[in-house]
Formats: structure tokens, sequence, C-alpha cells
């Protein structure tokens, strides 16, 4: 008894498991019996003939018994047949157990969903978008699930935070079900505005999976599906392939049916660490058309400190897939934080439509003019270059002895100027290295007073210190110009100090004269490419003999000229490209590390405070409405390792320790502000011990990588995921997947094919086996003839 | 005339009949003028041929027209017409019981017997019938009077067919009883000893006699067309099957046209008239198409 029970049990294990119907399967296998039955009772009916012709009735059995019967075999067999074929299209057969509907498998299953809550799952299109299509997804795939309650296990993944489930392995049932629509409505306002990466999601259903082997495990991936996320993602394939190999059901649903079109700000950038009070800040703007068609009559409005701007920046056509960019200058009147926007008309992604910027109006910006010679005035050139009026270009220069350096912070200065300086004290050189270091910029100039081997040796010092190359012993006098080394002076590299030289037969480049210059050492190697080196030579003399140089040390930007600032070797500082060529020199150089934060957002606000300036309490307010979006944070002493990801942090705070006053070695406070998910200005508010409060500004700005909105195509997919692995991919707005609708399609079509042909055999050899009468004109025809 | 048998020769049949004529084949001889040809020459209006006189010729017949151009003695030869003696065999056998539509095939062949017998009669022809089964049921000896057809229909439908067939013996006593030639017809379904029905037809043959086999077989004995399950139980004895006759049909069809195949080659080869009549058919248009056809009536028969 107890093997029928076992073998009963496991007969409808195998039924379940491969019908999407089983309840019909069992009744009607014994409907196999009705043509059995029908061909007996046809046996045993039938009507008395008194027949005369018996002797050739007789003859014709005894010739065609067999046949008769092999014949009478064959058309039950194949109305048998039918009844088979017509069962197993009722009951849906199924070959693949693994296309059975996601809810109907045999055993407990497990489902995992990985919700994509990237940036472009907030396309919209008519009164939806990919990710409320997601939502609806989720939801309708709980219902279906529900219908069979506390078989399916379901655990839900954010794509934004793989590591922290929303649902774990929660039976699936009408309850929870209540809670997930629940859930889901509050995610649906939470869709994230980053860019996410699919891989960390996978990786993290594939340790959920990892932890149980036995049962049946399915991974849903409901996304959008663009074409940026899946082009040559080696990786990306592969993990999906090794899901695959461990035995996970894949499941890609997608969710967007169409790609929409799409214009986006995609960069909102300018020199800002010039910014001065009342002077104009030239800003760049980007605009890219994501779109296959030109985008026609594109509008951008400036909002200053929630002051629309009356600028007008209006692109009349941007062709598709192009980058087109615009210049503008915006004045700050007053010296602190402002807040800026630019504003892009409704489309079918909002989020990319704006772009923050928070700038830090200095009223100022100080630059140090370290004169070597006091009797000369070649400093002054440099001074005059940069600001030759109070509040023309924001610069205020001062003109100091190279003891200056020692006696006073260098910080507060945005570059440093070198000029005609013989030596430096020890101490000197290590303040300016760590000015430099901590990303000041440094020129150097050269001049009568330069002592080379100093040079060579304290600042050179084997290309790691801040001079870029070792000079020769003495200056020298460039030939004039002649037949064998024609040309102008200088050629200039192309680089951002030099744009006002850049094109071919620039008249500013012929005017330019230098005369002496400090030469390199012989055995330099000239070749920047053959060298390798971080100095770039970005001048070079008529006679080949290099003149500057640029290069980086630490975080800040050396620039070197191996000729005198002022008209000492040069007629340069007396000619009108001087102060321009100044001017963009003191641009690069200027120290931009405290320019504010441009970020893209999800990137967490990661504070390191020191703790005897800084007290606990910090405050951080993020771009929402009101004061909503306002999170008091406390911070605390840093754990004794920073992690690897927080070394900037680390760093920080050893520089605190050095400072003069910081003696005492404190750990720094650290506060993590995570929900930077929002575009916008964030405020930071610190409260120092004096009770005095410090202010930061960050502004995060949505990734430009989420406005590609090119989808891939389920063939696309396929090609990363390679032919041969067994993943399913739904199209969007086909909910027939939940459902097990698709389940079995091919073999429901094979079959409908099969009993058709099966339908006509049985119908030929029925008629073939039955006597047809002729037709009445045939039949009198016949009867004529045999008369 | 009792309207039991009656109903072998019903008015409209007879009127519809009435203007065929039942033509011997053979010369037959008979003992008055009549439509048939006789194996004599005689006095009639119909001219053959010139022959030269030789002793013991009539001299009445020497055509003295002829002599007086040519001075030979030549003698006029003329046909002679005769009546016909008929014999009609009507099997009464109880396979002729057989009957699928209106008529089974023992009132049909009693049908075709009685029209014959009218037809002949009416042209002054000698009938008379031997009906059997396994041996001689009834005769009835062949006269011309026309009365005589009530004593051919009275014979046919006091007669019940109940036993088996047997052939030869029925034809080897018609020929020996007719000792004149004359015409036979046999009327039957042939479901016999094919062999002893070749025997007797041969020796009919032998005796010189016209024979003319009509073979009276139902739709269903020649179409077969049965459906469903079926229980066929055997006249004659001949065992019972219970069978789908569907699947059966085409080796019957096979069996009973080999049948009827091999009747009518050995027919035409014996110069023995034969003929199918299915019970369906109309009687008189059966008749009429084959007595206007009968092969090779339009040749001359003396040699």
């Amino acid at each position: 008894m107890t093997w029928f029970l076992q073998a009963y049990q496991s007969l409808t294990s195998l039924i379940a498991g491969h019908f999407f119907n089983p309840a019909f399967v069992l009744p009607g296998a014994a409907l196999i019996a009705s043509p059995i039955v029908i061909h007996l009772i046809n046996r045993l009916r039938y009507r008395r003939v008194r027949f005369a012709a018996m002797e050739f009735l007789l003859k014709s059995q005894r010739r065609n018994r067999r046949r008769v019967m092999m014949e009478q075999l064959l058309l039950l067999l194949l109305r048998i047949l039918i009844v088979l074929l017509l069962l197993a299209l009722i009951a849906r057969l199924i070959l693949d157990p693994n296309q059975l509907s996601i809810f109907r498998g045999a055993a407990k299953a497990h489902h995992l969903v990985l919700l994509d809550d990237s940036g472009s799952m907030q396309n919209r299109w008519g009164e939806t978008s990919a990710f409320n299509e997601a939502i609806a997804v989720v939801k309708q795939f709980a219902a279906e699930g529900s219908r069979r309650p506390d078989t399916q296990k379901f655990t839900l993944l954010l794509l934004s935070d793989p590591d922290q489930p929303v649902f774990v392995e929660r039976d699936v049932n009408e309850e929870f079900v209540a809670e997930l629509e629940t859930k889901l409505e509050n995610l649906r306002r939470r869709c994230t505005h980053r860019a996410l990466d699919l891989i960390a999601g996978l990786e993290a259903a594939e340790r959920i999976f990892a932890e149980q082997r036995a049962t049946i495990r399915h991974l849903h991936v409901i996304s959008d599906y663009r074409k940026i996320d899946w082009q040559n993602q080696g990786a990306l394939g592969s993990l999906v392939r090794r899901l695959d190999a461990a035995g996970v059901a894949v499941n890609l649903v997608k969710t967007v049916p169409h790609r929409d079109e799409n214009v986006a700000i995609s960069d909102l950038s300018g020199d800002l660490q010039v910014s001065a009070a009342g002077v104009p800040l030239r800003l760049k703007i980007a605009v890219k058309n994501l779109g296959e068609q030109v985008a026609r009559d594109v509008r951008i409005s400036i909002v200053q400190d929630g002051q629309k701007l009356p600028l007008a920046i209006h692109f009349d056509k941007i062709e598709g897939g192009t980058e087109v960019t615009r210049e503008f200058d915006v004045t700050f009147d007053s010296p602190k934080k402002h807040k800026l926007e630019a504003a892009l008309e409704a489309d079918s992604l909002e989020t990319d439509n704006r772009r923050f910027l928070a700038i830090d109006i200095a009223e100022t910006n100080p630059v140090l003019i370290v004169d070597g010679d006091p009797s000369g005035d070649e400093a002054s050139y440099i001074a005059d270059a940069l600001s030759a009026a109070p509040g023309l270009t924001g610069i205020t220069p001062s003109i100091e002895t190279p003891d200056y350096l020692r006696r006073h912070p260098l910080d507060r200065f945005q570059c440093i100027y070198m000029v005609n300086v013989p030596e430096l004290p020890e101490d000197s050189i290590e303040l300016l290295s760590d000015y430099v270091e901590a990303g000041g910029g440094l020129a150097w100039f050269a001049g009568d007073a330069v002592n080379t081997s100093f040079y060579n040796e304290k600042l050179y010092r084997e290309g790691t210190g801040l001079f870029p190359v070792p000079l020769s012993a003495a200056k020298r006098q460039l030939p004039p110009a002649d037949e064998t080394t024609p040309g102008p002076d200088l050629n200039f590299a192309s680089h951002p100090i030099f744009r006002i030289f850049e094109g071919e037969e620039n008249s500013f480049v012929k005017i330019v004269k230098v005369g002496t210059y400090l030469p390199v050492m012989e055995n330099w190697v000239r070749d920047d490419n053959r060298r390798a080196d971080r100095v770039a030579t970005i001048a070079v003399m008529r006679n080949k003999d290099p003149l500057m140089f640029e290069h980086r040390y630490g975080k800040g930007r050396v620039f070197t000229s191996l000729t005198s600032a002022g008209p000492m070797w040069t007629s340069w500082p007396r000619n009108r490209s001087y102060p321009i060529v100044q001017l963009e020199l003191q641009k690069f150089l200027a120290r931009n590390d405290r320019a504010l934060d441009l970020r893209v957002v999800g990137e967490p606000i990661d504070l390191s405070l020191d703790p005897t300036v800084y007290t606990e309490a910090v405050e951080i307010a993020s771009p929402e409405e009101a004061n909503q979006g306002l999170t008091r944070l406390k911070a605390a002493p840093a754990p004794e390792r920073a992690p690897e990801g927080e070394a900037a942090g680390a760093d920080a705070a050893k520089k605190a320790d050095k400072r003069p006053g910081g003696a005492e070695t404190v750990a720094p406070y650290r506060a993590v502000f995570r929900e930077t998910d929002r575009p916008g200005v964030y405020t930071i508010k610190l409260l120092d011990k004096d009770q005095i409060t410090h202010e930061q500004w960050v502004a995060y700005n949505v990734p430009i990588k989420e406005s590609e909105l090119a989808l891939a195509t389920t063939a696309e997919l396929r090609r990363q995921i390679g032919e041969d692995v067994n993943v399913q991919i739904q199209e969007p707005g086909d909910p027939a997947w939940i459902q097990g609708k698709e389940a079995g399609q091919e073999v429901r079509e094979r079959l409908l094919i099969l009993l058709m042909l099966i339908l006509f055999a049985e119908q030929m050899l029925a008629y073939r086996l039955s006597y047809h009468p002729k037709t009445a004109g045939a039949a009198a025809k016949t009867a004529g003839a045999a008369a | 005339m009792t309207p039991d048998y009656r109903r072998f020769l019903l008015p409209e049949e007879v009127s519809r009949i009435s203007r065929l004529e039942v033509r011997a084949r053979h010369i037959v001889e008979g003992f008055l003028s009549g439509l048939h040809r006789s194996p004599y020459y005689g006095q009639s209006v119909e001219f053959v041929q010139h022959r030269e006189y030789v002793q013991g010729d009539d001299l009445r017949r020497i055509d003295w027209k002829v002599w007086s151009k040519t001075d030979k003695y030549y003698i006029k030869q003329f046909e002679e017409d005769t009546n016909l003696r008929t014999t009609l065999v009507v099997d009464l056998s109880e396979s002729m019981l057989f009957g699928s539509g209106a008529m089974t095939k023992y009132e049909y062949g009693c049908t075709i017997a009685a029209a014959l017998s009218y037809l002949l009669l009416k042209q002054q022809d000698a009938v008379g019938l031997v009906a059997f089964d396994a041996d001689v049921r009834a005769r009835v000896p062949a006269r011309s009077r026309q009365n005589h057809l009530y004593a051919i229909l009275a014979a046919l439908a006091a007669e019940q067919p109940a036993a088996k067939t047997d052939l030869y013996d029925v034809l080897r006593l018609v020929a020996t009883e007719q000792s004149q030639r004359g015409m036979v017809v046999v009327i039957s379904d042939f479901f016999a000893d094919l062999n002893s029905l070749f025997r007797g037809l041969k020796l009919l043959r032998h005796r010189g006699h016209d024979v003319m086999l009509l073979h009276v077989m139902d739709d269903q004995e020649l179409d077969f067309n049965y459906s469903g399950t079926t229980k066929f139980e055997g006249m004659e004895a001949s065992g019972e099957l219970v069978c789908d006759p569907r699947s059966l049909r085409d080796g019957y069809l096979q069996a009973v046209n080999s049948f009827l195949e091999e009747l009518r080659r050995h027919c035409a080869r014996n110069i023995v008239d034969y003929q199918t009549i299915r019970t369906s058919e109309y009687l008189d248009a059966a008749l009429a198409h084959y007595l206007n056809h009968r092969i090779g009536m339009r040749q001359t028969i003396r040699n």
C-alpha cells in the first residue's frame, strides 16, 4: 500500500510539474478509455440481415481478416491519440518545468525580485513611468503568488541598496501582499536619481541564493534595460551566466516599451576658483540631446539664489546625440555662498533638466608674489597684469620678500609667484612644498638672481622637487632669427594658459620676444614622451630649448618660466598679450581644493571634524522645500582605522593634527550623511566651540549616464548574456509570464499541428475504411455502364 | 386469373412490354409458321438462292425462267419461318427470397418469366416452364395457346422458395425432354455450383438450344451498401458472420465481380446469352434493353 501511495505521489508531482492545469490530467486520462468503449459497444450492437451472397462475404472476410484487424487497431490508436493530444492541450503540457508559471512549481520556491530604482527609471511617458510600471509588476507578481498562499517565499531588493533587502524570504500570502502594497506605495516616490550598478545587485542576489541551495530559486530583475548599462558589459553577462549555472532561474523583466526623447543639461561649470564678488564669472553650460531626433527651441533659465536671472540661453536646434555648449557671465554682488540652478523645459526625464552649482564667492582672491630682488620691479609687472585696477579682476596681489614665506600662513593665497628668487631657506621650501601639495599653485620666473646650483640641488632634487628641470650654470642669449632658425621666438604648446596663442598665423605669437633665458642642463632629455615624467614642456624657444613647463606637485600645480617675469630678459611683459596670459595662468594655478564640491547624487557626505574646533552637532539641510529636509547628526569619534574608501577623511584628520595649535592628537569626529539622493544644494551646518555656525554647501547633480534612454533590445541582452544561457526575457507591459500564460507556447503550437495531422490522418483512414455511396449522377452512370 | 398470380404480370407492365418480341438467336424447330427462322427451306416470300437441280428435288421448284435462258435446271430456294418452343427455367431456391428493395429476386424472376411468357404466347410461340430448387418443383409443358399463360402464372405462384439450388440435374432434364431445338431461358441468381451450371449449359447448347441466362441480382448483392456492425445470416445454410460490412466491402465486391465475370466469360464462350438484371431496375426497361440488344441478332444464321 505504501509503495502505491509513493507511486501516486510521484505521479502527481510529475503531472504538476509538467502541466499547467494538472487537475485535468487524471480525469482526462480516463477519457482514453472512451474510444475503446465506443468501439466495444459498436461490436455488441449489431443488426441482423439475412443474406444470400454469403459465399462472397465469407471469402472476403477470410481474405481481409488480418488487414481489417490492423486497420481497426490503427484507427483505435489514432483516436486514443487524439484524446491524449486534446488532453495535453487542455491540461497545457509543458515540457520544460522551468517554463511553468513561476508560482506553479511543485516545490516551494524562493522568488527574489531585484527592483531597479536608478535615475533612468524616472523616465515618464503618458500617465506612468518606468518605476511605476516596475512597481505594478511587483504588485501583480505578489498578488498572483498569493493565490497559492504560503507556498512561495519572496525577497525584494532595491538596486540602490542591495545589501539591505526590503523584504527577506517572506511567505507570500494575503497579509504579505497588503504589507507589500503599502511599502511599494511608499517606494513609488523614492526612486533614486543615481546611476546604479546592476552588478552589485546581482551579486547581492547571488549571495542570498548561495545560502539556500536546496529550494527552487527564481531571480526577477525588473529594470528598464538601458543600452548604456548593457553594452559591452562582459561582467554583467558572466554574472548572469554564473547565476544560471548555479541553478537560479533568471528572469529579466523589461518595463519600458520605447525610447523617449530626452534633452539634458550635462554640464554647468566655470573657473569658480577665481570668482570674486562683483567680478563677472564666466560659466559654461552644456546641453546634450540624448534622443534621436533634433530638439528645437531649447530654452534654459538660470536661477540664482531663487531669483530667475534675466538671461536667455536659447538653442535653436540640437541634433540628436550631440552636445552644445554656451558660455555666459554671471556677476555675484556679495561675497558669500551662492546657489545657481540651470533649468530646461520639461521632457520625459525630469531629473536631468536641472543642474545645480554652489559657489562660494570670495571678497577677493589674494595672490602672493615673492620677489627675490627687492631692488627690481619684475614683480610689479605680474601684479599689474593681475589687477590693473582694484575690483576689476577680483584678484589682490601682494608683493613680498622671500622672508614672508616663513612668517605668514600661505593657505589663504590662491597661488604664489616666485619671481627671480635666488635661494630659499629649508623651512621655507618645506612650507612651500606643503602649500603646493595641499593644492596651492606655484609659478617660477627666472632672473639674474637665480642661483642655479641651489635650484638644482634643493628644488629640482632629481625630479622630485618643486622645480621641474635641472638648470645649466649660466643664462643664455637667444641668437637672432636667421634662415637656419626662422619663425617667432617662442612656440607654444596647446595649453589653457596659452589659449590666446592658439590658431594658425596668430599675430600675438610673433610679437613675443625673448632675449635671455636659463637653459636646462644639456643631458636633460627634452622629449616629454621619452622622459615620461610629470613635467610637460609647454613653450619652446626658436632654437628648440625648452622655456616653460608645467607639472603637478601633490594636489597643486607648478608653472615654470625660464625667462624673467618682467622686462629684464624679455619684451613680453610690455606686450598686450602678457596680462591675458597672466590671468589665464592665475586661473590655472589658483588653488581649487577649496572650490565647493560638485558631486553626483548618492555620494555620501562624509564629514571629518576636528573635535578641538567643532562640537558634535551637525545639521544637514537637503534641497527640499521648507525645513522638511533638515537632518541633525551627531558626529562620533572615528574608528581606529578608517576604511579604505574614506581615506580622504583620514588624510584631513592627519592634517588637522599637524596644524599649529592642534598639538594634542585627538581622533577626528566623523559624521556620515547618506541621504543625498536628491539633486540640489545641500547645506551642512557645523557648530564650533564658540557656538559659531559654519556653513558648507555641496551641490549634487544627477549623473548624465542615467539620461541615456536608449534601450537594449532583447537580442542585445541575449548576446551579452550568451545565446545558450537559459534566461527568460519578458517584454514590457506583458504580464503573461506571471501567470505562466506563455509557458509551453511552442509545445502547444506543436501539439496543435500534431493534432491537426492526426485528425486528418484519422479522417483519411476512417474514410478509406468506410463505404461512401457515389453521387446520384455518378451512380446512374455506373448503373448504365453495368447494364 | 387470381390476384395471387396476377401479381407477376401487372397490366401496366403488360402494356409497356407488349410491343416487344422474343426472337430466337439460333435456328429453332417449331411446328408452326412464325417469327423464327426454321432450319428448313420452305414456302415463304423470302428468296434465298438458286441451286442446280439434282435428282430428287421437287420439280415444282424448278425456275423455268432460268432454264429458258441457260438451258439448265435450277431450283429456287426460299426461307421457311417457324414458331419457337421456349422453356422458362425459374430458380425457386431459398436464396431467391432475398430482396432489399421492393421485390425479392424470386418475385422479380417470376415477373420476368411471366412477361416473357406473355410476349412469346402473343407471337404464337410455345412456352413451357420448369421451376426448380435442388430438384424440379413444377413443370408446365410448352403450349402456344393464349390461355396457356395462366397455367404458367399459376405454377409460379404456387411455388414458394425453400431449398438449395442444383442446376445440372434440372438443365439435363430440360435437355432430355426438349427433343426439338428451341429456346431455354434460365432465370436464377446462380448462387450454386458453377461447374454444374456450366455442364448443364454445355448440354443444352450441345442439343442445339438457344440458351438465355437472366441473372437476377439484388442491389445489395451487387453494391453491398451495408454499414454498421451487422450479423449476416446466410440463406441456404451458408453460415453466419458478424462484421463491419464496410471493411469487407471491397473483398466482397471483388468476389462477386469475379463470380459474375466467370459466368459472363463462360457464356460468351459458349454463345449463351447472359444478362445481369438488378431487381431495382424496371422490368420492362430491362427486358426491352435486353431483347433489343441481344448480341448477334443481326447476323445471318444460315451457313
